[in-house]
């Protein structure tokens, strides 16, 4: 089946004042398929965001494409005009933000707010059948009475009913990719659960691209996970062949240092040290500092990638026999 | 483990109404129950972990606590003497011996301040340190405690990242040497690796100073990890109080089971059935009359709308606020 998106050893970065261009993505690919959900994990600072963004094109200005290509429906993204980029953001991709406040006009009713993205794309329809259409989405996401709600504002709905109002917005023309930028890290766990049923049941034939750092939610929802550490996607995989059986010393770090609701009392495993900033990123692996299996070449030279199985993939020097060092 | 343990802090039916003001003339006087009819009793040494959702007081339970806000009835002892009112008892003291520490180290920290001269402000105030050379010298060996270098005294919070900032936080708060921490959502606004590190910090900080805490936070995995025992609120009341341990079993309240099964668990294995609450939680204004967590239960029956279920003991310092629970003299 061909994906839905394609990342294929895209890179990016940022121009400071003086004109120094520092990289940020370095060759990043994965792919998501029809029907499949993908996490991509990581924390703060990793890269996870820059990379929905550089989906749906809307890069801060000082960003920089370094190479690669974006492939959406076989169609590289990257080289699409502004006008066509238009016709496909909130049409064919869709993007769910973080924070269901700040993305909501408080000034315009939640009706007119999901009917702008069907008129923006639909402009033949009337008013009647739009307003159909946002009435047959706001069920589809949960809300009862549809009537009455898409004539209220947002202040007058709570967090999770404002993300399930965000979640219809995307919904709304049946995209192809959907993009949830931390979707459930404003909510509480409860409203956390109801929301991640939700996209659930809703993924349908499109693709799903989930960013979060939060592993559970990874779990609940993904088929298939990216971790990324300091701009690169270390491992990636299915969700059972990365959670299961986890290679990168990162991932295995992260998965080690979480609390679950059965972990015992026992210290929690840390991962030394600090993830580093754009500006002291070396020629080698970016995560050399912190490991505890650090060797000689993971200094000078990136690790290329390892097919290890056929759904798991990992960038890391252990992998190539280490250069004769034990692990 | 339950013997000889002394009191710390014994707070007794404490309540905190807000006043709701009035849009109408003749509108009934309304009032937000934040915090309603809460008691327990703080043991020294001990962690209490306390849970519940966005809106169900938990915050507000600790500035009542701390006196930031002046409670509406019920009282809090500290090591035997009332603290409820600040005016009549050793204001001083007390502040030195508890101290807070925020979710937001970068919103909690003055960037204008040397995070050396933050950190020394309180030690100088409660008399800690005498002069500021002595100050500084305490400063620098607290900054070792926490996991800094010394020489960092003379930087600004802006040069320090997450984690570094939260322990800047934390020296703050051990800089008046006090036995009681409030953490409130200490580390929900940190990353993952980080926030094991600084679980850890808080644990080896308590074995080190003999500490006692009260943990405030919304991720129950992280609350139960930390705690000895966990105080479950909803809409302002207490719900459970259970030993960490106690949290998996049978007897505890619905809600307690709602919470549990809601968290998402980074695990391709053991995905129990999960228990789905319909809605959000109400508004802490005119809340429901009968059981707090009716509307939302997934067992409610006539009489939890009707009448308010009391305290059950369902297990040794286990305590659950539902019809359902089964006493021990029951059986």
């Amino acid at each position: 089946m061909p994906a839905i998106v394609e990342f294929k050893e895209y890179s990016m970065g940022f121009r400071d004042d003086d004109g120094k261009v520092f990289n940020l993505l370095d060759k990043v690919s994965f792919n998501v398929e029809p029907g499949r959900a993908l996490g991509i994990v990581g924390e703060s600072g990793c890269g996870k965001s820059m990379t929905s963004l550089s989906m749906m094109r809307l890069l801060p200005d000082a960003a920089v494409v370094q190479g690669g290509e974006i492939l959406f429906e076989g169609k590289n993204l990257l080289q699409m005009s502004e006008g066509e980029m238009a016709d496909i953001r909130g049409n064919r991709i869709s993007m769910i933000f973080q924070e269901p406040m700040t993305a909501l006009n408080p000034v315009l009713t939640i009706g007119f707010q999901i009917g702008e993205t069907v008129r923006l794309h639909h402009p033949g329809l009337t008013a009647g059948q739009v307003q159909q259409r946002v009435m047959q989405v706001l069920e589809a996401v949960g809300i009862s009475n549809p009537e009455t709600r898409l004539a209220q504002y947002p202040h007058e709905f709570s967090g999770g009913m404002r993300q399930r109002v965000m979640i219809a917005m995307a919904m709304i023309n049946e995209p192809a990719l959907l993009v949830a930028d931390e979707p459930t890290t404003a909510l509480d766990v409860t409203v956390q659960a109801q929301i991640l049923d939700l996209m659930r049941n809703l993924k349908g034939e499109g693709g799903l691209v989930v960013i979060t750092h939060n592993l559970g939610v990874v779990a609940e929802i993904c088929e298939e996970v990216v971790v990324m550490y300091a701009g690169r996607a270390v491992e990636r995989g299915t969700l059972e062949a990365v959670f299961e059986r986890p290679l990168h010393p990162y991932t295995k770090g992260l998965m080690a240092s979480i609390p679950t609701i059965r972990s015992s009392k026992e210290p929690l495993y840390t991962i030394p040290g600090t993830v580093p900033t754009v500006y002291d990123f070396g020629p080698g692996c970016r995560f050399a500092d912190r490991c505890a299996h650090c060797m000689a070449c993971c200094r000078s030279e990136a690790p290329p990638t390892k097919q290890v199985t056929s759904d798991h993939l990992v960038q890391c020097w252990l992998e190539f026999g280490g250069g004769g060092i034990g692990r | 483990m339950n013997e000889a343990k002394t009191p710390l802090l014994q707070v007794d039916h404490l309540s905190k109404f807000f006043a709701v003001k009035r849009t109408k003339l003749f509108e009934p006087r309304r009032q937000v129950h934040a915090v309603e009819d809460v008691s327990f009793t703080l043991y020294e040494g001990e962690t209490l972990g306390i849970v519940g959702e966005s809106g169900s007081g938990k915050s507000t339970l600790a500035r009542a606590i701390l006196a930031l806000t002046p409670v509406t009835a019920g009282s809090v002892q500290y090591r035997g003497a009332t603290i409820t009112d600040f005016k009549n008892c050793d204001a001083g003291a007390l502040r030195s011996e508890m101290q807070m520490i925020f979710q937001d180290p970068y919103a909690s920290l003055n960037p204008k301040i040397k995070i050396g001269d933050a950190i020394a402000e309180p030690m100088r105030r409660y008399g800690f340190a005498k002069t500021a050379k002595e100050a500084s010298v305490k400063v620098k060996e607290l900054l070792q405690t926490i996991g800094l270098q010394p020489e960092v005294y003379d930087r600004y919070p802006h040069e320090f990242s997450g984690g570094q900032r939260q322990r800047i936080g934390i020296a703050r708060a051990l800089a008046t040497q006090p036995r009681l921490l409030f953490c409130d959502e200490s580390v929900s606004a940190l990353d993952v690796s980080v926030q094991a590190q600084i679980l850890n910090l808080f644990n080896e900080l308590k074995a080190q100073r003999n500490l006692t805490y009260v943990f405030i936070g919304h991720d129950l995995a992280v609350v139960r990890y930390i705690s000895d025992r966990i105080l479950v609120m909803y809409l302002g009341k207490v719900m459970e109080i259970a030993p960490y341990d106690a949290l998996f079993g049978q007897d505890t309240h619905p809600y307690t089971q709602a919470l549990i099964s809601a968290v998402p668990e980074p695990s391709v294995h053991h995905r129990q059935e999960r228990i789905l609450l319909t809605g959000d939680i109400p508004s802490p204004v005119d809340p429901p009359s009968g059981c707090r967590f009716c509307q939302r239960c997934f067992k409610a029956e006539a009489r939890c709308f009707a009448e308010e279920p009391g305290f059950v003991e369902v297990g040794d310092g286990h305590y659950v606020r539902c019809h359902f629970a089964k006493g021990r003299c029951e059986g």
